[in-house]
């Protein structure tokens, strides 16, 4: 187990959003107020710490043929406790994601990880899986939300920093066509492109150090 | 009879999962629930207060389409509670309606519409803009006095029909 790797995989060479192309559902849909970003990101986070954990924990009592079924009763389970303890304790950011939590249940990056980690890790390495991959998908939002906050309302921290955050530009220039879906899937391409760039940059600088060692 | 026992695993397993899941459910809806509930009527008691404040509100058991509450205030006016299909899902508001017919009030209880865009809903210089309306409202684009919200018309009419609805409540029940 390699923190430090697994936290390097999550950001960058195997992000969820960026790298897996998971999740992009919600990615699209949530990622205009910062508020909502970081709000996602960490409900996310949890339900996929808590997920992995209990999945890597029954591993070798699930038999493999009903292992599909198991892992979603599990991940249901989950985002509704969150559903419902954001309900009751947090109902602003509730209101502001209104389906999108609930809908965390066929959010692939749970699936995913439970299908491709947890079910051959252990307990440790998986809730560490599930933190890793749990930052980069928060990170790709948080990046997200800030560039279409930026562009499409011209504020910085909606919900955050007060409830309209602060006007960087003015009212009028905002373009509106970045808040809608339109404007996610121009930011995320970019994004992408950006990713993989680093990504190879990273691969090719590996390369160097092993033929010089 | 192997594969009777492989089948009886395969069911026992998924059972006990979902068991214990829907124990622990069951568990955090218990802990949640009382708080959820008076959240929602406080939020509720809130919009009707800032419709049309007043120190009463009498239920009217007249029902209509689209109406899920509606209350006759202690100065005569009456809140009306109205669902309306949006952009992104159901628009949950409450509309005050004066004594002489007019609307006095138009809150947004809840709504999922797009952040920045159509969620400008909730913004009081939209809202206020309702205010003093009697007979059919309608938006700009449709011919009538309402701005529209920039790149939120759907959101726009609904809230439109909504208080429109509202006022044909009160004129059926008035």
């Amino acid at each position: 187990m390699n923190f430090k790797k697994q936290l390097k995989e999550g950001l960058l060479t195997n992000n969820p959003v960026l790298s897996q192309l998971l999740g992009m559902c919600s990615t699209m849909a949530i990622t205009t107020t910062l508020f909502n970003g970081i709000g996602m990101g960490l409900s996310v986070t949890i339900i996929l710490i808590c997920s992995n954990v209990v999945i890597s924990a029954l591993r070798k009592l699930i038999p493999d043929k009903i292992r599909i079924a198991a892992y979603i009763v599990v991940i249901a389970g989950f985002v509704t406790m969150v559903d419902l303890l954001l309900k009751a304790y947090l109902p602003a950011l509730s209101d502001s994601l209104g389906v999108f939590i609930p809908l965390i249940v066929v959010n692939c990056i749970i699936l995913g990880r439970a299908e491709a980690f947890a079910s051959k890790h252990g307990v440790l390495a998986s809730a560490v899986d599930g933190l890793t991959q749990g930052i980069g998908y928060t990170a790709a939002l948080v990046v997200m939300c800030i560039i279409r906050e930026f562009l499409g309302s011209g504020t910085f921290g909606k919900g955050v920093l007060g409830a309209d955050g602060v006007r960087i530009l003015p009212a009028q220039y905002p373009a509106l066509l970045v808040i809608l879906p339109v404007g996610g899937f121009l930011t995320l391409g970019c994004l992408i492109a950006l990713t993989q760039w680093i990504n190879r940059k990273l691969a090719e600088k590996e390369k160097e150090k092993e033929a010089v060692q | 009879m192997k594969d009777f026992k492989y089948i009886l695993r395969l069911t026992l397993t998924l059972l006990l999962i979902t068991a214990v899941v829907a124990g622990l459910l069951g568990l955090v809806n218990g802990l949640t629930e009382d708080r959820i509930d008076a959240l929602k009527r406080e939020k509720a008691e809130q919009a009707m207060q800032e419709v049309l404040p007043a120190h009463r509100y009498d239920v009217i058991d007249f029902r209509m389409d689209g109406v899920t509450e509606a209350y006759r205030a202690d100065n005569g006016g009456y809140v009306v509670r109205v669902s309306e299909n949006g952009f992104g899902g159901e628009i949950d508001m409450m509309v005050g309606v004066s004594l002489d017919g007019k609307v006095c009030g138009v809150s947004i209880i809840s709504h999922s519409e797009t952040a920045s865009l159509g969620a400008n809903c909730v913004r009081e210089d939209f809202r206020a803009q309702y205010v003093g309306a009697d007979g059919e409202v309608k938006v700009n684009k449709d011919g009538g006095t309402i701005d529209a919200l920039t790149g939120a018309t759907v959101t726009s009419r609904a809230v439109t029909k909504g208080v429109n609805l509202a006022l044909a409540f009160v004129k059926e029940v008035g």
